[in-house]
């Protein structure tokens, strides 16, 4: 049983390359562009060069630095986050649809899996495998990163430490695990309309996913003059709701030197409110939804009628 | 003989149309049964039902299983191919088998292996990379490596050339077929599969208009082809069809005293072209 969900699984990443090819590219642009900056003396990590910090460093703390260094994989970490809900909505719209556009469909129900496993494993695909793969990608690219940039930095007096400040490093692990947790949870209910319009529609699933909220976000404009549902629908997809807290960004400290105003942030991790997170109404209310939608996507594949 | 399906007043409609009308029959196991109908008859329907990938009134039992409602249960048991090139195209040859291999337990690669060692698959191949002829004989292969005990195949050669459909029923019946397993099987070609089928089941607008086992076609029908001045006379004796062909008029009867006929002309056993046109379309072709 488990064993078979496995092979579910393992079928997903055959046939959605795109899981671990996306993430590769992302990561080779990424050590490419870094690699092309060392070179030609070009580098920056978040607007600071290295000779910026050489002239700042002194003036800088042991925690500033870390910062620097917590930031910089964050925002390597953050692209790939980007990357994950971009192609988790390609492949979840396209998960039980393709089978049917292809007629694989009649395949792969001649197998001993039931709708629930099948939908299931798509489910956990999407929600958790997509994800994690690509934090693994992004673990390889902080590191080869931070690899390229170590030979520059160790020219600077005491920073290289800070790059590969276990601290530094184990920040940025938990909130990649973190990020992971919520991701998962506060996109269930996305992962669970895509997977149920996929199994539902009978042509252009794209449109279909995305057309109805559009038009409710409009109709309510219109007939009402508010804007609640955009605001909800929104507010989902474009922030992690109360996953963070503190200055929406984390940057708090101010640091002028030399007439330059400068945000050393302090690191995310510090910002992540996981019991406020974990105690959201808001975050329950969407798991609740994006169960019932992953249910209505298996009862629709199951009860589907190939042969209309 | 063990009944293997049990099929009683099955029924279903799609909006006006009724795709099933009351179909009742029985297969009993070690059969080879061609499902044989025109397009719209309701063979696919009555495929999905016993496969339990549709919903239909009246009651139908496969295995001793409610298909429906048992499905995931009977999955193991029933194999089928539902038509041609359904294998996803992005699957690479060496996946499928141990995908298949995977999650069915009565799966034996080695047995598939075996089979593919035959043909000109290479197991690095995506199932996008074969040709037609190629996609079948590896669906096929895992179909056959499964011990199932029912093996539905809707349509498993449509649009195949004929030495692909040859080869696919020639491995079917040395490399597959024993007394324990059963296959339903519809096609079109029929005249292919005469050869290897024990049961006939005609079914045309949702009814049974033929169910029957081979071996009894001859006890129950018969041809006759008679020079034009005896087709009056070959009238009078109520076939079921008439048709001319090279200057001679061929009947079909049924339950016809044999006597009588070979009085008239020659007597032969129809094929089951000949007997599907009678009974389908009342000789009108």
């Amino acid at each position: 049983m488990n064993n078979k969900f496995l092979w579910l699984v393992r079928r997903e990443l055959w046939e959605s390359r795109s899981a671990w090819l996306a993430p590769l590219a992302v990561g080779g642009v990424w050590v490419a562009s870094v690699l092309l900056g060392v070179i030609n003396g070009s580098i920056a990590i978040n607007g600071l060069s290295p000779a910026h910090l050489a002239r700042l460093h002194e003036r800088l703390t042991p925690d500033n630095l870390d910062g620097i260094a917590s930031l910089a994989l964050t925002f390597i970490g953050a692209t790939f986050l980007v990357l994950v809900a971009a192609t988790q909505f390609f492949y979840a719209i396209d998960s039980l649809y393709g089978e049917r556009r292809d007629r694989s469909v009649l395949f792969w129900k001649s197998m001993p899996v039931s709708d629930r496993e099948t939908v299931l494993s798509k489910f956990v695909f999407a929600t958790l495998v997509m994800p994690v793969v690509a934090a693994l990608v992004a673990l390889a690219t902080q590191v080869v990163v931070f690899a390229i940039l170590s030979p520059r930095v160790a020219a600077i007096d005491g920073v290289l430490p800070h790059l590969w400040s276990p601290a530094v490093w184990g920040g940025s692990l938990l909130l990649t695990a973190y990020g992971i947790l919520v991701f998962a949870l506060w996109y269930l209910p996305l992962v669970g309309w895509y997977l149920l319009v996929s199994a539902w529609v009978p042509r252009s699933p794209l449109m279909f996913a995305t057309l109805p909220p559009l038009a409710l976000m409009l109709a309510e404009r219109i007939v009402f003059g508010t804007h609640y549902t955009t605001a909800v629908v929104m507010g989902r997809l474009m922030t992690l709701g109360p996953a963070f807290g503190g200055r929406h960004d984390g940057t708090d400290v101010g640091l002028v030197i030399d007439n330059e105003h400068l945000q050393i942030p302090r690191t995310l991790v510090d910002a992540m409110r996981p019991l406020h997170f974990l105690g959201s109404p808001e975050v329950w209310a969407g798991v609740v939804l994006g169960v019932a939608l992953v249910v209505a996507a298996i009862y629709v594949r199951r009860t589907r009628d190939e042969a209309a | 003989m063990a009944t293997l399906i049990e099929a009683r007043g099955l029924t279903k409609r799609f909006g006006n149309t009724t795709a099933l009308d009351g179909v009742s029959f029985q297969v009993g196991s070690g059969r080879i049964v061609g499902l044989i109908g025109p397009n719209g008859a309701g063979k696919t329907t009555a495929l999905k039902a016993i496969l339990g990938l549709a919903r239909c009134e009246g009651s139908l039992s496969v295995l001793g299983l409610d298909p429906y409602h048992d499905r995931d249960r009977l999955a193991e048991r029933v194999s089928f191919i539902a038509d041609v090139a359904v294998l996803p195209r992005w699957l690479k040859v060496q996946n499928a088998i141990d995908f298949v291999a995977g999650v069915h337990p009565r799966f034996r690669a080695d047995r598939c292996q075996a089979f593919l060692e035959r043909t000109s698959i290479k197991r690095t191949s995506r199932v996008r990379e074969l040709s037609k002829g190629m996609i079948t004989q590896l669906h096929l292969a895992l179909v056959m490596a499964i011990d199932a005990q029912l093996l539905v195949l809707d349509e498993p050669t449509l649009g195949l050339d004929i030495l692909s459909r040859k080869r696919f029923y020639d491995s079917l019946l040395s490399d597959y077929m024993d007394a324990e397993r059963t296959i339903l099987v519809t096609t079109h070609q029929v005249e292919e599969i005469e050869h290897i089928l024990t049961d006939l089941l005609f079914i045309d607008r949702g009814r049974v208009v033929l169910d029957l086992p081979m071996d009894d076609i001859p006890a129950h029908y018969a041809q006759l082809l008679v020079a034009p001045d005896r087709a009056e006379a070959a009238r009078a004796l109520k076939p079921l069809g008439e048709r001319q062909l090279l200057g001679r008029h061929v009947f079909l009867y049924e339950n016809a005293d044999h006597a009588a006929l070979a009085a008239l002309g020659e007597v032969r056993q129809p094929s089951i072209a000949d007997l599907f046109v009678a009974k389908v379309q009342g000789g009108a072709a």
